[in-house]
Order: structure tokens, then C-alpha cells, then sequence
């Protein structure tokens, strides 16, 4: 009887908590705001023990303060702190209490919550303190106490020196407090590191408080002293790119056009080989940015054009820029086109608005924005990776594409595909790809321990990661709609490497005998390299290898199924200047160990992670004998470099 | 991560309340502690085995649904700050004296274009157990 009234209560419970959950859905779908907020309200009171209540007060806490019903908000604001334990309301109190100071309303209850987060974060030494004595003094700025708010600014900055948010606060109370000069000298410092554009909006508007006849001259005195002061010390490439990064600065607020143009070319100057990707776009986007401010308008767009298709698609702030400068250059196709591909990984509020006007302006309304949209994110994720056009690299050197992916991996689904067109267009006489499965962020059973070992052994940092030549690590992917984007990043780092002449001559013969791969390598030096620390790897791919998992991708390619030698490969000990490595793998052995680790996977020590082993969605453990390859590659253990490869298929 | 006592000691038997706090990064989420898809690891907390608590009972807070490029269907994560509450029972046989409970909290990562490998993060959480004569504050 006693089981029964518990199951009944069980079951009672899980209803309730089904229906709450149903009735909140239906809640947060209303597109009205009105309609919303009544049904949040009827939540509220119709489930008052529901783990959804907070969120349901958060939201009318929205819908309360966006119509300016004051008391509403606030009521709603202490519903929800109500639902938190007393101890754990230090975040929730911060929350509340900057969210009605930017709004101006209840100040002195915002005042209350946020001496009561400042309470516990110094009773916890919490690392948050600094975040909530900034939202302190934004209270008391907003409170017109703003020489108490610059005071506490000025501790609450400590150790946040770079942050463009703290900056902008502490200029806000130096203006207030008459100190007009200090606060725009904070502002160019929020500026440099990267200040949203208000900042600039409110710098120049600013700049309109100073004596007219002198406004010019005072702005240029304070952004070049305070550019100086932040850049001077440094040294060799740091001090170039922080160059190409004040000369952004003083393009953004008119200030000395000519240095700026020097400093920016400066660094456009140092890009080489060695040059990271980011180097390339910043630099080069910082050249744009002061030809623009020029009025060298088709100059500017001359230097983004090449890294376009390079840019991060989540970098909102770049397309945002990209869109205006083509809008004011009168290219309005152009611009639609630079906020779509700032659109296509996720809907970014600015950049979606941007759109939506330019749009509207050409068309007189928004019909059809979503079909092209649509359209840009099909061409982004299927598009046509065109061929090389060479069989070999210009002096012969096979490059080494390294992927380690996951077929739970969300973020991976972009840069699996985008490998998929590398090999389209690449033939693999000039492009040996090997893709490595790991168990991040879920069990994966094409993961074998090897794979593992490659990915610690570059300190992998997470999926996907991408590995060039041993020497340009990736780290990143998305959504399908960034293949394109990451197939030119790709293509960027391979074509950093692509002339280098090979340090070793390697040549690999693969066969299948009885159902065992035999290799028979030959590696020669190339003039007088000593290749020290060089060692063989040899790995046996699948070329595709059918499997379903959470990401949706239903075929992977390349896969890593075993690395002869383990992941360490085999040393080389030239006695000569050639050597000659044979070895060999029964398939029957290899898929005798993936049973086994399938068998017992969480006492592999690619299992990292302690987790209970709920099974596999498949078992894709046999070899398709028709579909094997083998890559073959000399590495330089102490450098990583990659210095030859060569693959086959068998 | 940060796990506090909502009190400063315990008398044995009693029942009280630790906080686990995790701070997570911006621009990161963790999948909350029940995932909708049973493929993502949630957030779990474990209790070393000791001699001091009876029970502990884990009470995660709501998760938030969010839509991201690569999923088809919302996922419900945790993100910024989170307090995942733990109901503590101690023995009635605990003798006054210093504690020490380890805490682990596995997580696992993901930013919208990065999955980290899931991790463990460790605290431990000192209970100060006292006679009846002492008052708790």
C-alpha cells in the first residue's frame, strides 16, 4: 500500500511538473508582449512551487521595466529573489540592481540588493566583488552621488584596467565630477581595448562640451597622449600591433589621419608566413579603417576584400563595420551581403536591425529577408569548393590536415564538412588529411586511445581542432552555415606552407596482404638536415566510416582507426642518408582491440572523464576493406613541425 | 568554484545547507544537471564518502533553454553564475571537531563554436562540528 501512495505521489509529481513546464512554453512563444505578460502572470499564481518560477519573474521583470511600470518590476525582480536561497542571491541581487539603475528606477532598493551582493562576495572573497562595486557606483552615479561613484570606481578597476566597460563607467563620474579631459582620456582608453561603438558615439559627443575654438586641438592633445601612454613601452611585434591598433583608434574619432595611416601600414608591412590569422585581419582592417576615414573609400575596401571570407562569422563587430563602409560607399549589395555573412552562425541584435533598415530601404518592406537569408546560409554550408588545379605543391611538399572532431560535437559540424570540400579540392598528393575522433563533449566510438594521445600531445584545447602541418593550430568551427568560412581559413593556413620545400623525401607503398597492411617506407634526408628529432607515424584510415551521432553527421571521413607504432611513432636513427621502415597490421587484430574498447570503453584511458557508460548509439567496429588508406608522415617531435607526408590508398 | 557553509559550525545530527557556486565563463555555457538530450552530460555534483554526513540531498537550479546553430532543438544549459544548493545530514554520531567533505562537480563546456572535454572541478567543504552547549550563528 505505502508503494502504491508513493508511486501515485511520484507520478502526481511528475504531471505537475510536465504541465508547468507545458504552460510555461506557452508563455515565453507569445510573440505579444501584452498577451506574454498575462500569461506569465497566470503562471505565477498558478505555480507557485514550480523551478520555472524565476524565470518566469525574470521575464515580467523584462516586460515590467521595458513598459516603465516601475513598481512591477521591482515586484517582479523580488518574486524572483524570493525563489534563491538567501546565500546564493550575491548574483541574482547584482542582476537586479543594475538592471534598475540603467533603467533609473527603485534606486534605493537597487542600492539595498547590491550592498547585500557586496556583503556576501567579500564574506565568500568572491573573484565577482569587483562587478558589483562597478554596479555600485553606477547606483550612486545615477543616485547623483557621483564623486562617491568615481571613488569606488577607482578600486573597483583594480586589476580591470583593460576593460572597456569599467573604463566607461570611470569616465562617466570623471565628466560629472568637471573633470572633462581625464574622462575623454578614459574613454580613448575603453576605445583601445575595444569599447562598443556608444563609446565613440559618447567620446564625440563629449568632445562637443569643450570650448569650440580649441575642441580640435584638445581632442588630438588627449587621444595621442593617451595612445603614447598605453603603447610606448612596448617592444618588436607587440608594439606593432598595438600601433595598428591606436591608428583604429584615431580613425574612429578623426585624430591625426596620417600617423594613423603610417602606424597601420607599418603593420600591414610585417604580414608574412608567420603571421597569425588574426594578425592578418586586424592589421589589415585597421589599414581600411583610417582609408576610410580619408574619404580613400574603394582603397579601404580594397585591403577587407581578401580577408572577407576569412573573418570569423561570429566577429558581429567586424560585418557591422563591413556593412556601413560599403553602405556609405553607396554599394548597398554589398553591404546586405556583409551583414548576412555576420548572420549566418547566429541573429545578432545589431547587425540583424542593420540589415532590416537597408533592406526595407531598397524594397519599401521586409518581405522576402528571411528567404534570402536562408539562401546565404545554404551557400555558406553547400557550396562548390572548386579544384587546386595542381597535383603537387610547388616544390613537392605534401601538407599534413590534422582534424580532431566528434560525432557529438555541436561546434564541429562546420569544420567536418569544411575538411570534407579541403579534400575536394585538394588532391592528397598535396594534402594528406587524417581526422581523429575524441570523446568531447560525448562518448564517440570511432575515438581510439592514439587519438587521444594526439590530441594531449598538442595540448588540444577542445573540438574542433584543426592542426596544419604540425604548426598552425585552429581552434573553432559551428554550425554548418560556417564550412565555407572555415574552409578559407583552412585553405589560408595551408597556403602558408604550401612553397616550402620538404625537409625529408618520403615515399610509402601500402597493400593488403591476407588481410594485413604491409608498408614499406622510404625516407631519405634532403641536403644536410640531421632530422634529430624526427619520428615516422604511420596511420591506417577508414576513408569514410557511416555512424549517426547528436551532431546529425551521417558519414566521417578519414578516420584514424589505428596508429601503427602508437601515437608516439617510430624515432628515426639514420646511419646513412636513407632509411627504410617496413611494418605491417593485421586488420583482424585492429578490429579486435576497437571490440574490445567498445567493450569497455571507460577503461581506456582516452576516457577522461568520470561519467557512467550508458552505451553506444552504434558499433561501427568492423573495417570496410574496400576503403582503407594510410598516411605516412615524418614529424619533428621537439618542434611539431610536419616535414613530409605522403598518402595512399590500399 | 566555491562551495560555503550557510552557517559557521554544526551540531551532529543537525541539517544544513552548503552552497556550490560556479562561475562560468562569458560567451560559455555548461549543460544544466538534466540535459533534454540524454547524449550531453549534465552537470552532476558528487560527495566523497565519509564518516560525517547520513545523507546529502542535490538540488540544481532551473537551466535556461537555449537555440544554438548546430542543435536542432533548444538545450537547456547553465551560464554567468549558478548556486547548486546541497542538503547536508549529519551523523548523529559525528564527534565535535574540523571536517573536511571534498566536493566534485563534473561539467561539461561548450561555447557556440568550442566543446571543451568534460572536467571536474574540485573544492572542499570544512564543517566545523560543535557541542550542543555551543551556540550556531
Amino acid at each position: 500500500m505505502t508503494r502504491l501512495l508513493l508511486l501515485f505521489f511520484i507520478l502526481v509529481s511528475v504531471s505537475a511538473a510536465q504541465q508547468d513546464s507545458a504552460a510555461y512554453r506557452a508563455a515565453t512563444a507569445l510573440t505579444q508582449s501584452e498577451e506574454r505578460q498575462r500569461a506569465l502572470e497566470k503562471f505565477v499564481a498558478d505555480y507557485p512551487q514550480s523551478k520555472l518560477l524565476p524565470r518566469a519573474y525574470d521575464g515580467l521583470f523584462e516586460l515590467y521595466a521595458a513598459r516603465g511600470r516601475e513598481a512591477d518590476a521591482v515586484h517582479a525582480a523580488v518574486g524572483s529573489l524570493a525563489t534563491v536561497p538567501a546565500d546564493a542571491r550575491m548574483s541574482p541581487y547584482n542582476r537586479f540592481a543594475y538592471a534598475l539603475a540603467e533603467r533609473g528606477f527603485a534606486l534605493d532598493s537597487a542600492l539595498v540588493w547590491i550592498d547585500r551582493s557586496i556583503e556576501i562576495a567579500e564574506r565568500t572573497t568572491s573573484r565577482n566583488l569587483p562587478a558589483y562595486q562597478d554596479t555600485k557606483a553606477y547606483i550612486l552615479y545615477k543616485l547623483g552621488k557621483p564623486v562617491e561613484a568615481e571613488s569606488l570606481q577607482r578600486i573597483a578597476i583594480k586589476g580591470h584596467e583593460d576593460d572597456p566597460e569599467f573604463l566607461a563607467h570611470l569616465a562617466l563620474y570623471e565628466r560629472a565630477n568637471r573633470k572633462l579631459n581625464d574622462a575623454l582620456a578614459t574613454m580613448v582608453q575603453a576605445l583601445y581595448h575595444g569599447g562598443e561603438p556608444e563609446v565613440k558615439e559618447d567620446f564625440l559627443r563629449w568632445l562637443d562640451e569643450l570650448e569650440t575654438g580649441k575642441r580640435e586641438e584638445i581632442k588630438k592633445s588627449i587621444v595621442l597622449t593617451t595612445l603614447h601612454s598605453l603603447t610606448d613601452t612596448l617592444m618588436g611585434k607587440r608594439f606593432v600591433a598595438a600601433r595598428s591598433r591606436c591608428a583604429m583608434v584615431m580613425a574612429d574619432v578623426g585624430v591625426e589621419l596620417d600617423t594613423a595611416r603610417q602606424w597601420a601600414e607599418a603593420a600591414v608591412k610585417t604580414l608574412d608566413n608567420t603571421s597569425s590569422l588574426d594578425e592578418m585581419i586586424t592589421f589589415r582592417q585597421s589599414l581600411a579603417l583610417v582609408l576610410f576615414a580619408q574619404d580613400k573609400r574603394s582603397e579601404a575596401l580594397r585591403h577587407l576584400r581578401p580577408i572577407e571570407n576569412l573573418v570569423d562569422p561570429y566577429d558581429a563587430r567586424f560585418w557591422l563595420t563591413l556593412g556601413q563602409m560599403y553602405e556609405q560607399a553607396g554599394d548597398s549589395v554589398r553591404a546586405e551581403a556583409a551583414y548576412m555573412s555576420g548572420l549566418v552562425a547566429r541573429n545578432e541584435n545589431r547587425l540583424r536591425t542593420a540589415l532590416e533598415t537597408l533592406y526595407a530601404k531598397r524594397r519599401g518592406s521586409l518581405a522576402g529577408l528571411d528567404a534570402a537569408l536562408d539562401s546565404v546560409k545554404r551557400e555558406s554550408s553547400e557550396f562548390h569548393a572548386g579544384t587546386y588545379g595542381k597535383s603537387t605543391t610547388p616544390n613537392g611538399k605534401v601538407i599534413l590536415a590534422e582534424l580532431f572532431t566528434g560525432a557529438e560535437c555541436g561546434p564541429c559540424v562546420g569544420s567536418d564538412l569544411a575538411f570534407d570540400a579541403l579534400s575536394e579540392y585538394y588532391p592528397r598528393t598535396a594534402l594528406a588529411i587524417v581526422e581523429y575522433h575524441v570523446h568531447i563533449p560525448g562518448p564517440d566510438p570511432m575515438t581510439t586511445d592514439e587519438s587521444w594521445d594526439r590530441y594531449t600531445w598538442y595540448e588540444g584545447q577542445g573540438t574542433p581542432t584543426v592542426v596544419i602541418d604540425g604548426r598552425e593550430r585552429i581552434l573553432g568551427g559551428g554550425p554548418k552555415t560556417v564550412t565555407k568560412n572555415r574552409f578559407h581559413v583552412y585553405r589560408y593556413a595551408i597556403g602558408k606552407f604550401e612553397s616550402e620545400k620538404p625537409r625529408a623525401s618520403l615515399s610509402l607503398a601500402a597493400a593488403l596482404r591476407k588481410d594485413t597492411v604491409v608498408v614499406d617506407i622510404n625516407v631519405h634526408r634532403v641536403g644536410k638536415d640531421s632530422l634529430k628529432h624526427a619520428a615516422l607515424h604511420i596511420a591506417l584510415l577508414e576513408r569514410s566510416v557511416d555512424y549517426t551521432g547528436a551532431n546529425g553527421i551521417a558519414r566521417h571521413a578519414f578516420v584514424v582507426r589505428r596508429m601503427f607504432d602508437s601515437a608516439q611513432g617510430t624515432p628515426l636513427t639514420f646511419n646513412g642518408s636513407a632509411q627504410r621502415i617496413t611494418k605491417s597490421l593485421s586488420l583482424a587484430d585492429v578490429e579486435t582491440a576497437i571490440r574490445s574498447y567498445l567493450d569497455n570503453p571507460t577503461a581506456q584511458r582516452s576516457w577522461s572523464y568520470r561519467r557512467a557508460f550508458t552505451g553506444w548509439r552504434a558499433r561501427p567496429e568492423r573495417l570496410n576493406r574496400a576503403n582503407l588508406a594510410v598516411v605516412a608522415w615524418l614529424q619533428d617531435v621537439s618542434t611539431k613541425e610536419v616535414l613530409q607526408a605522403v598518402y595512399t590508398q590500399l | 568554484m566555491q562551495v560555503t557553509l550557510a552557517q559557521d559550525r554544526v551540531h551532529a545530527g543537525a541539517t544544513c545547507t552548503a552552497l556550490v557556486v560556479l562561475s562560468i565563463a562569458d560567451g560559455w555555457h555548461i549543460n544544466a544537471a538534466t540535459p533534454s538530450d540524454e547524449s550531453l552530460i549534465g552537470t552532476s555534483v558528487e560527495v566523497a564518502k565519509n564518516n560525517v554526513l547520513d545523507s546529502t540531498n542535490v538540488s540544481f537550479p532551473p537551466g535556461i533553454e537555449r537555440e544554438f546553430g548546430y542543435a536542432e532543438h533548444p538545450i537547456e544549459v547553465y551560464e554567468g553564475r549558478i548556486s547548486i544548493r546541497l542538503t547536508l545530514s549529519l551523523s548523529k554520531n559525528v564527534k565535535p571537531g574540523e571536517y573536511v567533505i571534498p566536493i566534485r562537480v563534473t561539467y561539461q563546456a561548450c561555447s557556440e563554436s568550442v566543446c571543451l572535454a568534460p572536467a571536474t572541478a574540485a573544492a572542499d567543504l570544512p564543517l566545523h562540528v560543535v557541542p550542543f552547549s555551543e551556540p550556531i550563528r
